[in-house]
């Protein structure tokens, strides 16, 4: 128990001095009286950095990643005007696949099968689903090629390699905004008006992108250390679609699964958007708590777990 | 309070060859799983890097030195925090900008304009400051009209300036350069290096690493020479230097076969058929000669074809890799196939400085001092590497900048071949 809290405490005050520090005007004066210590008689105040082993699990150096926040939006951007300016008809494929999966689900499921949807138009109830599965899974895909695709970067050039899944994320947000619009365009259509609720509906998109985050994290990380990981994430993102409400309403759930089946945070996000901009009954509160809960621990894990292995990656690939 | 730029203390690094109990594939990491990861697997570990410490002071420019695999660029790659060292540690002053590659993170769909904030950004810095530097940078490169067009439509050669020109023009107080100027023409070499004494006299810190004798003693004060992840001499460039290509050429000289499969491969020499067997340096003690005394080489060539008019010429070249003199053989040989003959060179007007030297041995087609019209048959660098030792008779207070080489007399052909028994 002392271990642990002799642990926890040095990460805690790191990260939190690396708050302090980016916030403060006199960083390096601050930088060196938190971070790092006064020995050896060598004037750390005038930038000294110390090289040397980091071995195991180590703090999440929030200070350093957010000086190179301009790295992560300039590769994100990169990504973002590289697609764009390969293909004119680039919106068009981000709104296409969706589409064709919600035209598919509506039929088959809405039509044939005729799953509950709460009262909302299945087309509807799907598409807004769909979005959302989809802005996760490109973000899962990308993770699990990104490694070696900037394995170019990695061996070359130092950055806080958290920089990398962080920059990951961004990108699908430009499809997904296209398909929330269309979203928001077609509802008149389906004589579904807004409500109190919608005032929500950034909280669940920030609760989509932390998931998305910690996919990103966990998925890049497993594919530093298992490079034949790559079979395994499409049964994992299979398992965890059909786990998430996306072709079916939660209320299918029998009522004393719920709270665990909000540990998935996609219920919680679904569930959520649809009571924003669809009209559903509100979520529940706890199994909304639940999902939160459960995004932010598997967020700060993956970040943990991807800091972790980021330290060998150099010398892997 | 030092004025140290860059301290390296008891700095290793090992690579597991066998790759750790984590890393791997899935499949292989399941069962090891079950054994409850008790029986640890013996780990093969490779020492890039031992127990290297020195220190480079601010505003020096330190050359890096050493063969392929002698750890030069996992130390690079420590310095610039690629990777974590084993054990050990460094301590850099101010910011650290690598160039252990051109154009890194450069995406060819993108102009050179948004590549220059993208690799800036990379090499970590901020977006203000390369703005402010940005024509600075575009001047260097010379891409004043390309700027913004797709890199993917650059020459290799502007894509590689374009990628200096970004690393070299950032304000950073150490800069490394990992063999970076093999690339690009002359003209930006020697752009390239001007850059790099610039930044000197700014006071920068710059670790250089080349293979290129030349550059690396008119750039650097200061070299490092690693051997085997060892530091083996760090000192004055010109020492560092010498002691570098004197030990790289005994150990090209230790396998003769090697050296001859490797002439053998240039295309239009007949190595295979007329060469070199055996060369062997006749010295009473060791390598030594005194200065004055003549110089004598025992040579074996070998022939499977009918020769004529072959020509045997000596190059010698000092520590630093310069060309020290050159001697032609007034005598021809002539072979018949199959045959072995064995010779005896005496140089006996040696008038070389004291110091250590290595020799060329080539076998050509022809005899002449017409070079371009020689062709080259067999060629070795040879050395048991004579070291010439202080005599009294020996020039005094004889810099190194003079010239190695002293010539009392104009020529340096005086050499008799004594032909040896003929081995059939």
């Amino acid at each position: 128990m002392y271990r642990a809290a002799a642990w926890v405490e040095p990460q805690v005050l790191r990260t939190l001095g690396g708050i302090l520090v980016s916030c403060c005007k006199r960083r390096h004066l601050l930088r060196s009286a938190i971070i790092l210590p006064d020995w050896d008689g060598i004037d750390w105040q005038v930038n000294v950095t110390e090289i040397q082993s980091h071995k195991g699990w180590s703090g999440l150096e929030l200070a350093q990643l957010w000086d190179y926040r301009e790295l992560i939006w300039l590769l994100a951007w990169r990504d973002i005007s590289s697609r764009y300016k390969q293909t004119v008809l680039g919106i068009f494929w981000a709104i296409l696949q969706p589409l064709g999966s919600v035209i598919v689900l509506s039929v088959v499921l809405g039509r044939m099968v005729k799953v509950p949807s709460d009262g909302i138009p299945y087309p509807l109830f799907a598409f807004s689903a769909v979005l959302c599965w989809q802005y996760v899974a490109t973000v899962a895909g990308a993770s699990t090629a990104t490694i070696s695709s900037s394995s170019q970067l990695i061996t070359k050039v130092f950055f806080p390699r958290l920089v990398l899944p962080i920059s990951i994320v961004i990108p699908p947000l430009v499809d997904l905004g296209v398909s929330l619009s269309l979203l928001l365009v077609s509802l008149p259509f389906f004589h579904v008006s807004f409500t109190l609720g919608t005032i929500w509906l950034p909280y669940y998109i920030v609760l989509l992108i932390i998931t998305a985050l910690s996919v990103s994290c966990w998925f890049s990380g497993l594919a530093i250390a298992f490079h034949d990981m790559r079979h395994v994430f499409p049964l994992l993102m299979q398992l965890w679609m059909f786990s998430s409400p996306i072709f079916y309403p939660m209320s299918l759930v029998p009522q004393e699964w719920r709270l665990i089946y909000s540990l998935n945070p996609m219920s919680g996000i679904l569930e959520g958007l649809r009571y924003c901009l669809l009209g559903a009954p509100p979520p529940v509160f706890e199994h909304v708590c639940a999902s939160t809960v459960s995004a932010v621990v598997l967020l700060i894990t993956g970040a943990l777990f991807f800091k972790r292995l980021s330290k060998i990656i150099a010398d892997l690939i | 309070m030092s004025d140290f730029s860059l301290r390296v203390e008891h700095l290793s690094k090992a690579y597991d060859l066998k790759g750790t109990a984590l890393m791997g594939s899935l499949r292989e990491f399941a069962p090891k799983l079950l054994e409850g990861l008790k029986s640890k697997q013996t780990s093969n570990f490779l020492w890039a890097l031992s127990d290297l410490c020195f220190e480079v002071k601010q505003g020096e420019t330190l050359a890096l030195i050493g063969r392929n695999g002698a750890g030069k660029s996992t130390l690079l790659k420590i310095l610039s925090r690629v990777t974590d060292p084993t054990s050990g540690r460094a301590l850099v002053r101010g910011k650290v900008g690598s160039l252990l590659e051109v154009g890194v993170g450069f995406h060819p769909e993108l102009s050179g304009r948004e590549n220059v904030f993208l690799s800036g950004a990379i090499l970590g810095m901020k977006q203000e400051s390369i703005k402010k530097r940005f024509d600075e940078i575009v001047t260097f490169a010379g891409l004043e009209k390309f700027i913004d067009v797709p890199v993917k439509r650059y020459s290799s050669g502007m894509f590689v300036r374009l990628g200096f020109a970004v690393a070299a023009n950032l304000d950073q107080d150490i800069l490394i350069v990992d063999e970076v100027l093999a690339v690009g023409d002359a003209p930006f070499q020697s752009r390239c290096l001007e850059k790099l004494t610039e930044l000197r006299h700014e006071g920068r810190t710059v670790l250089f690493v080349s293979h290129n004798a030349g550059s690396v003693i008119n750039l650097c004060q200061t070299a490092l020479y690693l051997k085997d992840g060892q530091l083996q001499s760090f000192g004055k460039t010109d020492e560092v230097v010498a002691q570098y290509l004197q030990d790289s050429s005994i150990q090209s000289n230790v396998n003769l076969q090697r050296m001859r499969d490797m002439t053998d491969r240039h295309e239009g020499r007949r190595g295979s058929l007329v060469r070199f067997e055996e060369v062997k340096l006749c010295s009473a003690e060791g390598m030594s000669i005194a200065y004055g005394d003549p110089l004598c080489y025992e040579v074996e060539i070998s022939s499977r074809i009918d020769s004529e008019e072959l020509g045997l010429r000596l190059t010698f070249v000092d520590g630093l890799g310069k060309v020290a003199g050159s001697t032609f053989l007034k005598e021809t040989l002539t072979f018949t196939p199959g045959e072995l003959r064995r010779f005896r060179i005496v140089i006996n007007n040696l008038n070389l400085t004291v110091g250590t030297y290595s020799v060329y041995f080539v076998l050509s087609q022809g005899v002449g001092t017409n070079v371009s019209s020689l062709s080259c048959v067999d060629e070795i660098q040879f050395v048991p590497a004579f070291e010439v030792v202080d005599s009294p008779e020996a020039p005094r207070a004889w810099s190194a900048k003079m010239g190695p080489c002293v010539f009392e007399k104009t020529s340096l052909t005086e050499i008799s071949i004594m032909d040896a028994e003929t081995i059939a």
